[in-house]
């Protein structure tokens, strides 16, 4: 008894002590201790027979890229992309055609969710913030070999989206057979403020007598700006922010407008008593967005082909140069409007495979991909789950991102009377440097390309789980 | 299988426990010797250079443009022949006396005895020269009478033909007792005067009546004593006849700078093929001249050339005559005469002798007044006195040119230029491109060196007169209407700029020959539509300087 009170302290400082970062909730799947598992997998039914869910945070960030990507070991020493040893394949090869970065941030206000005998019902509040950035990887051309004769820079795939949003999440969980349990979450969504960019072609072609610029795209928001048109065809003569009282404040975040869905799908099979399988599809719907609206869209192509010098300019260039600007902009067809546009969530697809070694300890292995526009990401888990004791369980897990970084995660819920305290963290940062760079020293995790971290409480009830499934084996 | 729990947990606590702390980070972010060599290709302008901007840029007043087009220099000079004397109105003052017994008096039936009497006032005395009238601008009469004492009479005065709103003037005394005196003052200014003319004599005239009743006895001895005086007349117009007269300006010159810029060695490298010289009269006096343009030569006068003078030669002679009609009016507006004469490579020598870069050309000017017409010819003189020559050379730009060649001194501090940072250093090569267009008919050949502020030469940036524009063709008309398309580029290397950079380039000199298209067999026009248009782009390979 001493024994594992010492190691269960022991592990419990071991953890404090790491700098947990956010994290993708890998953690969170196998973890049917935290009713907030019906959040991914709204087939998962938590052990609890209710519960209330107070305030939690999820930050989730990812990354495409390392510290060790854009600064490389050439064995001597670590290079700058500026440097003629840098090797761009090594890049590129993580980018791909895009570079992602991603920042999620959940704010569950509350939830709530109860059993009734093989249904389980649950619902959530929560405000969420997106913001996805994407990079065309031809920008890197730029310091790789600069702007060259006969060279084309396909900045189509830039991309931002921006959308914070408001959840309110209906689940429902139904034990259809003793194998078999499947889950919907019904997510009505309402757009706080929105944008996003949809570039069709965005396109920069050098040559040595001429440069050609093809854009053609559109930006659309939902936010309080405001547009003042030009004459049709111009860039707007002004884009400003809307000057708003503390009341126009409290509605953005009150309102139900910008209405839109999300579908959350999930199944879990009970193949045997050792053997599950679970599926589940996040994260399918859209926002609408009809408020606020300004609009962006430009089309046509410009070739620069140097200053033109006649007669009339040749003492004043600045004239020359001004004749670029206005033709940038009279060449290129700007349309302002208000039009109303969509914003997708981005989907994942979840496939689990759980065995139980016991009633206490389980392994775990998951499939997770997320659907991004021009990217793909796949993240494969194991993980092992401990529950030791009823009132304390335990997440380990191991997670690889295809192309992208890999690392532990850990989980780590505890019970104190009614109240859940729980803490999850993904891709911990394990590995640590102090990097020097001219005259500056800091630490840095060079292989670290996502984190996420999530914390909340609960009150549980009924949380000393299934009398056939007592907490602890002996 | 209870006790495989606490291993299990043992070995993942220690998985966890495991930070890693890795090896020291150094990022070398001074590159110096290892930045990526990046290449930087962008057009930088296109340059359109018309004939045009050439008249433009000269900032020249006499460089213009031609109704047709063709640049050309015009040099004008304005020559006034003056012709104050053509007219002139003498003053006139006499003192007559009338005996009145020795001119047949009348009686009257009121016991007056009437006489009178009639004087010329003479305005002029040539013989070829006849006035019939004017309108006075100035003129003032004045006249003094005295009748014998104690004359009682009544005296009347009219000088018929000048006329004060149509009316003679007309003037009334009468004398009595001691009053026999009477002066008379009159501004004549804006009258009209109708002049006789006394053709024996010749003389314009007009005349002075005086009427006198005498009431009482005269003698023999008694006279009537007139001091007439008409002075300072002056003619707001004046019609008549001129008559045959001469007025000259000698040494009339026009200068000319065109050759001021071009080196005296190089001169006989250029030759035009034609230029002209233009007499342009303008004849704003009623009254036609014959003008004589004499002793036309052109001077070589400038500095560090040797000085020169040639005759010019129209159809043989060093003179031409020009014939000016004379002026026109309606009564209310002069419409002036005028006379052209154009001189130009067919009727005279003028392109050998420009073709031997003169600065300057003099002659002599004489003009004689109704050369060949009678006095039956009307003339006129209103306020103007001046008859206007004006002399212009026409020198248009169709030229042929056999490598003339210039140095120009372009300013080039390159230190300035790329604010002495060493970052230029990084520069590997740079290549400037010139694609030209050319409807100029000129090749161009081109040697540019650098200099640093001691005028030591640093280096060679094109050498050995690279050929680097093709003339165009031009048609029969002179005009280019397809483009010759050359290329050609400045290289330098990374050599080259830090040498510039170091030894502190200060100037550029560039050495142009230039030849026109064919010019041992033909010569070239230049238009305002000539142009040349370069494309100019750049190359560079450059390493980036280090964070």
């Amino acid at each position: 008894m001493q024994i594992r009170l010492l190691i269960i302290l022991l592990t419990l400082l071991a953890l404090s002590i790491f700098k947990v970062k956010a994290q993708s909730p890998n953690a969170l799947y196998y973890l049917e201790t935290i009713p907030q598992t019906s959040r991914i997998n709204p087939a998962m039914q938590p052990r609890a027979n209710g519960f209330f869910a107070l305030p939690s945070v999820n930050q989730l960030f990812q990354s495409d890229v390392a510290f060790r990507d854009i600064f490389q070991d050439t064995g001597d020493d670590w290079v700058t992309p500026l440097s003629s040893r840098y090797d761009y394949s090594d890049l590129y090869r993580v980018t791909g055609s895009t570079l992602y970065l991603n920042e999620y941030l959940d704010v569950d206000l509350f939830g709530l969710g109860f059993r009734s005998g093989r249904d389980y019902f649950t619902f959530a509040l929560s405000f969420k913030n997106v913001t996805e950035i994407g990079f065309p990887s031809d920008l890197f051309k730029i310091t790789e070999k600069g702007f060259a004769d006969g060279e084309t820079f396909n900045l189509s795939t830039m991309r931002l989206n921006q959308i914070a949003y408001k959840e309110l999440s209906f689940g429902y969980s139904r034990e259809f057979t003793d194998k078999l349990t499947a889950g919907i979450n019904v997510k009505p969504i309402f757009g706080m403020v929105g944008g996003k960019t949809d570039i069709n072609r965005l396109e920069l072609q050098t040559n040595r007598t001429h440069y050609d610029m093809i854009v053609d795209g559109t930006i659309y928001s939902s936010a309080p700006i405001i547009v003042e048109e030009g004459e049709p065809g111009d860039f707007p003569e002004d884009i400003r922010d809307k000057e708003l009282e503390d009341d126009d404040i409290v509605d953005y975040f009150t309102w139900f407008k910008n209405p839109g869905v999300g579908f959350d799908l999930g199944a879990v099979y009970d193949y045997s008593d050792q053997w599950s399988f679970s599926f589940a599809l996040n994260n399918l719907g859209f926002i609408s967005w009809n408020e606020d609206l300004n609009s962006l869209s430009f089309n046509g192509e410009y070739r620069f082909d140097g200053l033109n010098v006649d007669g009339s300019n040749k003492d004043d260039l600045d004239e020359a140069v001004d004749d670029i600007v206005d033709s940038i902009k009279t060449v290129i067809h700007y349309d302002t409007g208000h039009k109303s546009f969509n914003s997708s969530l981005t989907p994942s697809l979840y496939f689990g495979a759980e065995y139980n070694l016991t009633n206490s300890i389980s392994f775990g292995a998951l499939s997770r991909t997320v659907f991004q526009k021009y990217s793909t990401r796949q993240d494969f888990n194991l993980s092992a789950n401990l529950q030791p004791y009823s009132f304390v369980a335990l997440n380990l897990n191991y997670s690889v991102r295809v192309n992208g970084s890999n690392g532990m995660g850990t989980g780590l819920t505890f019970l104190a009377g009614p109240l859940q305290i729980y803490m999850l963290a993904d891709y911990i940062p394990l590995k640590h440097a102090t990097v020097y760079m001219d005259d500056d020293e800091f630490t840095m995790f060079p292989e670290q390309q996502d984190f996420s971290f999530k914390f909340g409480l609960n009150f549980i009830f009924g949380r000393h789980g299934y009398s056939d499934e007592p907490m602890l084996v002996r | 299988m209870q006790y495989f729990k606490i291993p299990l947990f043992v070995v993942f606590s220690l998985l966890i426990l495991s930070s890693c702390s890795e090896d020291d980070i150094h990022i070398t972010t001074d590159n110096s010797e290892d930045n990526r060599t990046l290449e930087f290709s962008a057009p930088l302008a296109r340059v359109l250079y018309t004939g045009y901007d050439m008249v433009d840029d000269a900032d020249n007043e006499h460089f213009k443009i031609r109704e047709d087009g063709l640049l050309c220099f015009e040099y004008t000079e304005e020559v006034f022949i003056e012709w104050d004397d053509l007219v002139v109105l003498n003053d006139f003052s006499e003192q007559w006396e009338f005996y009145p017994i020795l001119s047949s008096p009348l009686k009257s039936d009121n016991g007056s005895t009437s006489f009178s009497f009639t004087e010329k006032v003479i305005l002029n005395n040539r013989e070829d020269v006849r006035y019939d009238s004017l309108y006075v601008k100035e003129g003032e009469i004045e006249f003094d009478i005295e009748l014998p004492d104690n004359s009682d009479a009544s005296i009347t005065v009219v000088i018929p033909e000048v006329l004060d709103g149509g009316k003679p003037l007309t003037y009334q005394f009468d004398a009595s007792g001691a009053n026999n005196r009477f002066y008379q003052y009159e501004d004549i200014a804006g009258m009209f005067v109708e002049l006789s003319q006394d053709v024996e004599e010749s003389q314009s005239y007009f005349s002075v009546e005086v009427d006198i009743d005498y009431y009482g006895e005269l003698s023999l001895i008694d006279a009537v004593k007139i001091d007439f005086s008409l002075f300072n007349l002056k003619h707001e117009m004046i019609y008549g006849f001129m008559g045959y007269q001469t007025a000259e300006k000698l040494d009339a010159t026009i200068d000319f700078d065109l050759f001021d810029e071009i080196d005296v060695d190089l001169t006989n490298r250029i030759s035009f093929f034609d230029l002209s010289i233009g007499y342009d009269a303008i004849n704003r006096i009623g009254v036609p001249f014959n003008v004589k343009v004499d002793n036309i030569r052109f001077l070589r006068e400038r500095e560090e050339v040797d000085p020169g003078e040639w005759n010019l030669l129209i159809d043989g002679e060093n003179f031409l005559f020009v014939d000016v009609e004379g002026a026109n009016t309606d009564g209310h507006e002069i419409f002036p005469g005028s006379a052209q004469k154009f001189l130009d490579r067919n009727n005279s020598n003028v392109v050998d002798v420009f073709n031997e870069y003169p600065d300057k050309l003099v002659c002599d000017i004489i003009s004689q007044s109704n050369e060949g017409y009678d006095s039956d010819h009307l003339n006129f003189m209103g306020q103007e006195s001046d008859l206007q020559t004006d002399m212009t050379i026409y020198v248009p730009a169709w030229i042929s040119a056999d490598m003339y060649s210039r140095k120009d001194t372009v300013e080039f501090d390159f230190r300035d230029i790329t604010d002495d940072d060493d970052d230029v250093d990084e520069i590997q090569n740079f290549d400037l491109y010139f694609d030209f267009e050319n409807k100029l008919p000129f090749d161009v050949n081109l040697t540019v060196w650098v200099l640093d502020e001691y005028d030591n030469i640093i280096d060679y940036i094109i050498e050995d007169e690279k050929y680097v524009i093709k003339s165009g063709t031009p048609d029969s008309d002179g005009f280019i209407n397809e483009a010759e398309e050359t290329s050609f580029q400045i290289s330098l290397s990374n050599e080259q700029i830090v040498k510039y950079r170091e030894q502190d380039a200060k100037n550029m000199v560039l050495q142009t020959e230039i030849s026109t298209y064919d010019p041992e067999n033909s010569y070239v026009r230049i238009f305002d539509s000539s142009q040349l248009f370069s494309i100019i782009s750049f190359t560079m390979n450059a390493r980036i300087p280090g964070l």
